[in-house]
């Protein structure tokens, strides 16, 4: 084992990791806009509505995170429509960690009390207003516990984009560890890196937590 | 549209096959995992300090990692380290083994922290020593609380096996994989199988958990 491979290739890492940084941040993003607005259907009155959004999650959540970015790096392309690895990285992480923020947030809302519903209705507002205004500010702040922990599995999915050719940081290590056999230096760097994004959330998460458990 | 190139004898025998892979590899896991975990969430909550350090520092490093790079790491590094080359299957089992104990471990722990206080006093005023009660009165009741995530757990389990593709083993993924890498290179039919496929076992999953969480509750 021959350690000083990881201080040579200390660049290509670094790069892994602003990689995986990106990949992740603009998926988070994706995840949460599509995450909120499901959550919103899965709690809206018609019946129609809730199933569609109920359709979505149980359909996200239950196939590999894998097969979908398989499918649209590899299946697409048939049907003509080619994406470059970027781009199906952050679709697929996006979109399968929607159905996540949705859940999250569909419990956070239906831990409101009914009657906060009732009472912004009572007093005039529509369904839109009373959710924007009253539901929604409430559940989120029961819900940034797990959605803080959907971040963090985000950040750790993102690692599947080196299976489609991204030089993520997992990607990086195994490129430079198949050509130089250190694979133990290489993975161990690519470890501490991913220590460095999660530890740091998670410890924040926590905090969150406990100040919203009180 | 002519289906039968992926609808014939042949093609579903190996996809099953797959299938059959891909239950293995989760039901070795979900086995190994389980013991793993109720012995890291004892020896977390053990009051023999360095036993609690160790396993709390297994619990939340294992916890903080990509399971992709767990695998990489068994199947890749783990033999160099060990001396002994390790096969794609056992490469496999033993990343999602030891990735998902942790887990697990942190599951029991809550589990068993849930146990009523009054309950494990009422034992120690009868004269029970700890591994008793821990044996008889807290991990039977901490094992009913924590079935609905646990079976949460092992939903995600089944999904990640998908990623042992990636080193080789022939289960439903890279079976489907080498599916559509063949005439007709029709991918669209086989994601859409495989993705039955894997809907149908998670879903199925986790309604036996969604009935325990009712009759928990």
């Amino acid at each position: 084992m021959d350690w000083s491979v990881l201080g040579e290739n200390a660049g290509p890492l670094a790069h892994g990791l602003l990689v995986t940084l990106e990949v992740s941040a603009v998926a988070l993003v994706l995840a949460l806009v599509l995450g909120v607005l499901v959550a919103t259907l899965r709690v809206a009155p018609p019946a129609a509505l809730r199933g569609a959004g109920t359709a979505y999650v149980e359909f996200l959540r239950n196939i590999p995170l894998l097969v979908q970015l398989f499918f649209l790096f590899f299946a697409l392309p048939s049907i003509g429509i080619r994406l470059d690895a970027f781009v199906c990285g952050v679709l697929a992480l996006g979109i399968y960690t929607s159905a996540f923020v949705a859940e999250a947030i569909r419990s956070g809302i239906a831990a409101v009390p009914k009657g906060q519903l009732e009472a912004a209705l009572s007093s005039g507002m529509g369904y839109a207003t009373a959710m924007r205004l009253v539901i929604l500010p409430q559940a989120i702040a029961k819900t940034i516990p797990p959605l803080g922990n959907t971040a963090l599995n985000l950040i750790k999915n993102s690692s599947l984009v080196s299976t489609v050719s991204m030089l993520d940081v997992l990607g990086t290590a195994n490129l430079i560890g198949s050509r130089s056999f250190q694979y133990v230096p290489m993975f161990t760097g690519a470890a501490i890196c991913y220590l460095v994004l999660t530890l740091p959330t998670a410890f924040a998460v926590n905090r969150l937590e406990q100040r919203y458990a009180r | 549209m002519d289906l039968s190139w992926l609808f014939n004898r042949g093609t579903l025998t190996f996809l099953a096959g797959g299938l059959g892979m891909t239950l293995e590899l989760a039901a070795v896991a979900i086995a190994v995992s389980f013991v793993a975990g109720v012995l890291l969430a004892l020896g977390r909550l053990s009051r023999v300090r360095p036993l609690s350090v160790v396993t709390t520092i297994y619990i939340e490093g294992m916890r903080s990692l990509p399971v992709l790079l767990v695998i990489f790491f068994a199947y890749f590094a783990l033999p160099r380290i060990i001396g002994v080359k390790l096969d794609p299957f056992a490469a496999g089992a033993i990343a999602l083994s030891a990735f998902t104990a942790a887990l697990v471990a942190e599951i029991v722990r809550a589990g068993i922290l849930a146990v009523p206080k009054g309950l494990i006093e009422a034992a120690q005023a009868q004269g029970f020593s700890g591994a008793q009660i821990m044996r008889i009165i807290t991990l039977p009741i901490a094992v009913r609380q924590m079935m609905p995530a646990l079976i949460a757990q092992f939903v995600t389990l089944l999904k990640d096996t998908s990623l042992t593709a990636v080193i080789g083993i022939l289960e439903l993924t890279r079976r489907g994989q080498i599916v559509f890498a063949q005439p007709p290179f029709q991918p669209i039919p086989v994601f859409a199988l495989i993705a039955l496929i894997y809907f149908t076992a998670n879903f199925g999953l986790g309604q036996i958990g969604r009935r325990l969480e009712a009759r928990t509750l």
